[in-house]
Order: C-alpha cells, then sequence, then structure tokens
C-alpha cells in the first residue's frame, strides 16, 4: 500500500490537451477537481458516473483524470471479491484504461485485470 | 523526398462501392477506409440493394474488383494497411462475429448475442486493448446498420454497450459514416430527379 502511493507520485504525465474543451466539460473537469481530497466517500459516485463516459468529463481525457487517479489507483489494487469486482466496475474499467494510456505506471505495478471474470449483468436503475 | 520512399503509386487509389440501400449498410468498411491513410481510398455510394450481391465492393483504378462484401474488404484493409487499421486474431474473430450476428433485427435472438458483447466490455473501454481496432470498427459498424439498436443504445438496456458506442460515436471518423451516407444518396436523388426533369408518377 505505502509502495504503491509512493509510486503514484512519481507518475510521469502525458500530454493531455484540453484547449478544445466545453463549457460542460471545463464544469465536469472543475468538479471533479474539487471532489478529489475525500475519495473514499466519492467512490460510489464516481463508479455511478463512469457508467456513462469513457473518462471523467466524457469521451475526452483531461488532467482530472489523472488527479482521480493518483487517489483512487491504490484503493483499486484492494478490490478481490466479485462483490467489490462488481461494486466498483466502472472505475476498475478506467483505472485500467488510465494506467495504459496517460500515466506512466511500470508493468510490474500496474493495476491486475482479469477480463475473464463473470460479473452479474447491471440493470439501469 | 527520394522516389524510392513512395510506395503509392497512383494505381494504388482505391474505390469502395457502397450499396445504400442494402440491408446490411456496410458502415465497417466506410469506418475502416477514413482510418486508411497510406493509399486513398473514394466512396461511392448507390441507391442500390446490393452490388454484385453483396452490400459492397472494393475496386482499384483500373475497375478490377479487390474484394466483395465487409468480410472481405476489412480483411483486405488489414491485410494491406496494418499500420492504419489494427488488427490481430481476436479482432477478426469479433468481426466475424459481428458480421454474423449483429445484423439480426430479431430483438429476442440478438439480445443473446448483446448479452455477450456486455459482459466483454465490463473492464474495456476499446473492444481490445487501449486503442480502436477493427474490432470496434466492426462492432460499431454493424451496431449502427442495425435499426433496432438506435432505442437500444439511447435507453441503456445494455449499459457498457452505451457506453463505448456513445464514446466511438464523438469521434468522427465513425459519426461521419452514416451522415456520409444519406447525404449522398439524398444528392444522388436529387440530381436523377433533375435529369428526368419532371416528378416520377406513383402507378399505386
Amino acid at each position: 500500500m505505502t509502495d504503491l502511493a509512493a509510486l503514484v507520485q512519481d507518475l510521469t504525465i502525458n500530454d493531455i490537451d484540453e484547449s478544445n474543451f466545453s463549457t460542460e466539460e471545463l464544469a465536469l473537469k472543475s468538479q471533479w477537481d474539487t471532489l478529489t481530497p475525500s475519495a473514499n466517500e466519492f467512490l460510489p459516485q464516481l463508479n455511478d458516473s463512469l457508467r456513462s463516459k469513457t473518462y471523467l468529463v466524457g469521451s475526452k481525457p483531461s488532467q482530472a483524470d489523472v488527479n482521480v487517479f493518483k487517489v483512487v489507483f491504490p484503493l483499486a489494487s484492494l478490490w478481490t471479491s466479485i462483490d467489490d469486482l462488481a461494486r466498483n466496475r466502472h472505475i476498475i474499467r478506467w483505472v485500467d484504461l488510465i494506467q495504459n494510456t496517460l500515466v506512466n505506471v511500470p508493468d510490474s505495478a500496474k493495476l491486475h485485470i482479469d477480463y475473464s471474470v463473470k460479473l452479474p449483468r447491471e440493470f439501469k436503475k | 523526398m527520394s522516389s524510392a520512399s513512395a510506395t503509392t503509386s497512383p494505381l494504388t487509389q482505391l474505390t469502395l462501392a457502397i450499396a445504400g440501400k442494402s440491408q446490411q449498410l456496410d458502415y465497417p468498411s466506410i469506418i475502416a477506409s477514413t482510418f486508411i491513410k497510406s493509399a486513398p481510398v473514394k466512396i461511392t455510394y448507390s441507391a442500390e440493394k446490393a452490388i454484385n450481391n453483396a452490400p459492397s465492393q472494393l475496386s482499384d483504378s483500373t475497375g478490377a474488383v479487390l474484394a466483395t462484401g465487409p468480410s472481405e474488404i476489412l480483411s483486405y484493409f488489414a491485410d494491406k494497411f496494418p499500420k492504419d487499421l489494427l488488427s490481430c486474431s481476436a479482432s477478426q474473430d469479433w468481426v466475424k462475429f459481428a458480421l454474423e450476428k449483429f445484423y439480426v433485427k430479431d430483438f429476442k435472438k440478438l439480445s443473446l448475442d448483446l448479452e455477450e458483447l456486455e459482459q466483454h466490455l465490463n473492464f474495456r473501454s476499446f473492444m481490445l486493448g487501449h486503442k480502436i481496432t477493427l474490432a470496434d470498427i466492426a462492432v460499431w459498424g454493424v451496431l449502427r446498420a442495425n435499426p433496432v439498436m438506435g432505442s437500444t443504445i439511447k435507453n441503456d438496456l445494455f449499459i457498457n454497450i452505451s457506453r463505448w458506442y456513445t464514446f466511438l460515436e464523438s469521434d468522427p471518423r465513425f459519426s461521419t459514416a452514416a451522415e456520409n451516407l444519406s447525404a449522398a444518396l439524398k444528392k444522388n436523388a436529387s440530381e436523377a430527379k433533375g435529369k428526368k426533369g419532371e416528378k416520377k408518377v406513383h402507378k399505386a
């Protein structure tokens, strides 16, 4: 856990172009930036949001993805039961996307994703 | 630039002919062609139900047919332009699956295969890996062509599919495929009407 946290500090951020963001995308971005400090409380909200959005602001990566990733990454490695995986399934998908595209995490430290796990199908509430 | 580096001669100009009234509109080949940067692909649209019994046909500038129908055309593209169009054996499997299963309009039948796709997209933002591959292009294109999918996506019947579909739709290389087709068919129709000089009267 400490190792993971330390590693996250050392992440290199790849270039993200935010110059063509819409007002809505900018608003979402700052919303996630403000929420970041209280990670444990906002996990359900994060999972809900990522249910319909590939990245935090929608279809484009932003700096908010990197900021929130740093907080969530160490927590995600603790999810192992089917219940945990199902409850946080959208966060796990997003962590896998971010760790492989926006930031540089050594392969050995990446969150291991077992794509073959069968999760119960989710239905719109 | 030295002449040795010019790998594309004018002869490699490709033409993709699309039967715009096909029951199995070949959006996958239209989208795939927009990814190809190594050779120009010209797309022509006609208001036909089929071209040589297929929804599409690919030919070179001499008119010689290179591939007929989405399966052959996508294989040709993936084979000739591996740098433009990422593909692997797993993506070929999804191409086959998409072409066989996702044109089906019987929702009961279709939904069983959609469930498989929904399960596959747990933990996945793209069909395979972390980039657009031929698998995304094929599956998205066939679903776009299927008239029962519009409301299915909009109503989030399959949550992961809707997220993945909407994500790719935000990429103009995907979203313009359908727009270009309908614009071209409209243009063809109005030109045909102009030639005849009079409005066609229905006999019925």
